[in-house]
């Protein structure tokens, strides 16, 4: 069945691509895009004779990347600490409270109108406070990345586990299947593909969380530090590097788990 | 295995609704016995499947099976929904043997696993779906995944089978030969079955009895005893005898309906 689904899609697409020129194109189209990105930067500089700290031109940039960039991904490790950190325990606990707020009614009710008060005011209000609770350190940068992730984790779980159908629930019931049997092999599978969505985008407010804190702290360790510094000093073409090595780092997470995802969730 | 309904009725309340969805049902079926439940729609069918499950309690009334009162889930019944309601991470089989991981999770199994495959895939093979045992669901079309869930209804040897509308979502050709299919399943296995459908025929071609319900609140409005032979074969549904049964279970519908809503569903 599988292999007479895959032979009818090859069939249609067959005229156009073979399998591996499809493979291979999918990694020469983007690049392709960025070269002609790169040049339309470098004209579009040529044109409007932009002075470089204003605009650098791509060549500067790159001498940034390449003289120093040991140094840039040194410092982005480091917030990727955060950021991985952040991204596990918010993931975890948002887990975690979506299964209470969906199997407990009272647990619900009582911190339901906490969850959503802390859901629609903009996370970076409570900046301020975490840092005169914790000052500018680890911690403070953790707390305000586990408050970025923790969200969409909880949303999703309590969505996914909500959807369950009632037929299913009877049918574990109606064998005389345990509540706990019912979670782990019934309402926990059907939920997953909803909380790996959650994960997803609480790893991309993971990368805001890691980095946003670090602005806010020049001096401190970490790349966003290291580019309000830049900053200071109108070094351009070194916060653009800089952007670039973060941009990488997520671009290759974000596959990493989206590949993940569709391999633990084959059913979708 | 036989049933009793006495003076049967469920109220449902919410804060804001009370809904009596059932009233004074007083029925018994005896063992091996195929009985369809039939009347318009929202007339508390399923309600009263729920009730014989033990899925939820009565509000008047009691059901016991074998002499012995219901009260909860027993585990020795097979349920088939309207919707297959396979889980879609599983391949077919893994779905049939659903049943025996409940009752290993709590140590009820009276066969070793080997013994719980060995009938899955002859369940399987009893369906004809015994080449896509490794199938998900979603590669299956609806009577074929409907199959898969009679199969798991069977896998532990319930005694008694209860089908709410099981066949409704299917187009009329599979409607018939699943009917069909179901009558050989039900003769191999002589289970007693509680069938809930708003088809009349299909009613007529399955059943040794038919229990017609009214509307809201559902109350046994009467019941007609099939007069056809067995076992009952596709050509049957061209015979006139055939004919007269539905004629005789529309007029009782009729009156289930009190012409009030004779323009409806039938």
């Amino acid at each position: 069945m599988t292999s007479r689904v895959s032979e009818a899609a090859t069939e249609a697409v067959a005229p156009v691509l073979s399998k591996r020129a499809g493979r291979i194109r999918r990694f020469v189209d983007p690049l392709v895009f960025a070269l002609l990105f790169v040049a339309a930067w470098q004209v579009f500089i040529w044109i409007t004779g932009f002075h470089s700290v204003v605009l650098p031109p791509p060549s500067k940039v790159w001498a940034v990347l390449w003289n120093q960039g040991d140094f840039l991904v040194g410092n982005m490790l480091t917030t990727a600490i955060t950021i991985a950190w952040g991204f596990f325990l918010g993931g975890l606990m948002g887990f975690v409270s979506g299964v209470l707020i969906n199997h407990f009614e009272g647990v619900k009710r009582a911190i339901q109108p906490i969850l959503v008060a802390l859901y629609v005011v903009p996370k970076a209000v409570f900046i301020p406070l975490l840092i005169l609770w914790w000052g500018v350190g680890f911690e403070y940068k953790l707390l305000v990345t586990v408050l970025l992730a923790f969200f969409p984790v909880t949303e999703n779980t309590v969505t996914g586990l909500s959807g369950v159908e009632r037929e299913m629930v009877e049918l574990t019931r109606s064998l005389k299947g345990g509540r706990w049997f019912g979670f782990r092999k019934v309402a926990l599978p059907f939920a997953s593909p909803f909380v790996l969505a959650g994960l997803r985008i609480a790893l991309t407010e993971s990368f805001i969380g890691g980095v946003l804190s670090e602005i806010l702290v020049p001096g401190s360790v970490g790349i966003g530090s290291r580019i309000v510094e830049a900053a200071a000093f109108s070094n351009t073409e070194f916060i653009i590097a800089s952007i670039m090595v973060i941009a990488a780092f997520g671009i290759v997470s974000y596959f990493l788990f989206l590949w993940l995802e569709r391999r633990l969730t084959f059913w979708v | 295995m036989g049933i009793e309904l006495q003076g049967l009725g469920k109220i449902f309340q919410t804060t804001d609704l009370t809904v009596e969805a059932l009233r004074d049902i007083s029925v018994e079926v005896s063992d091996s016995e195929f009985v369809s439940i039939i009347g318009p729609s929202g007339c508390g069918k399923s309600t009263l499947l729920r009730l014989v499950s033990g899925l939820i309690p009565p509000t008047q009334g009691s059901v016991s099976i074998d002499g012995v009162p219901v009260r909860g889930p027993a585990g020795n019944i097979g349920f088939v929904f309207q919707a297959p309601t396979l889980l879609k991470w599983r391949t077919v089989i893994k779905n049939v043997m659903f049943p025996y991981e409940v009752l290993a999770s709590q140590k009820r199994t009276v066969m070793s696993r080997e013994d719980y495959e060995k009938r899955a895939d002859l369940l399987l093979k009893m369906v004809g779906i015994e080449e896509f045992r490794d199938a998900y669901p979603k590669q299956l079309s609806g009577g074929m995944q409907q199959r898969v869930s009679i199969c798991r209804a069977l896998l532990h040897d319930p005694t008694l089978l209860l089908m709410d509308e099981p066949f409704g979502a299917l187009d009329e050709f599979t409607r018939e030969r699943m009917n069909e299919e179901l009558m050989r399943i039900w003769r191999e296995t002589r289970k007693t079955v509680l069938f809930v459908t708003h088809h009349i025929p299909e009613a007529v071609f399955l059943s040794d009895r038919i229990l017609v319900l009214s509307a809201r609140p559902g109350t046994l409005l009467g019941e007609i005893v099939v007069d056809l032979p067995r076992p009952r074969t596709p050509e049957m549904r061209d015979s006139v005898a055939f004919l007269e049964q539905v004629v005789i279970t529309r007029r009782l519908i009729g009156e289930a309906d009190g012409g009030e809503n004779s323009k409806g569903s039938w």
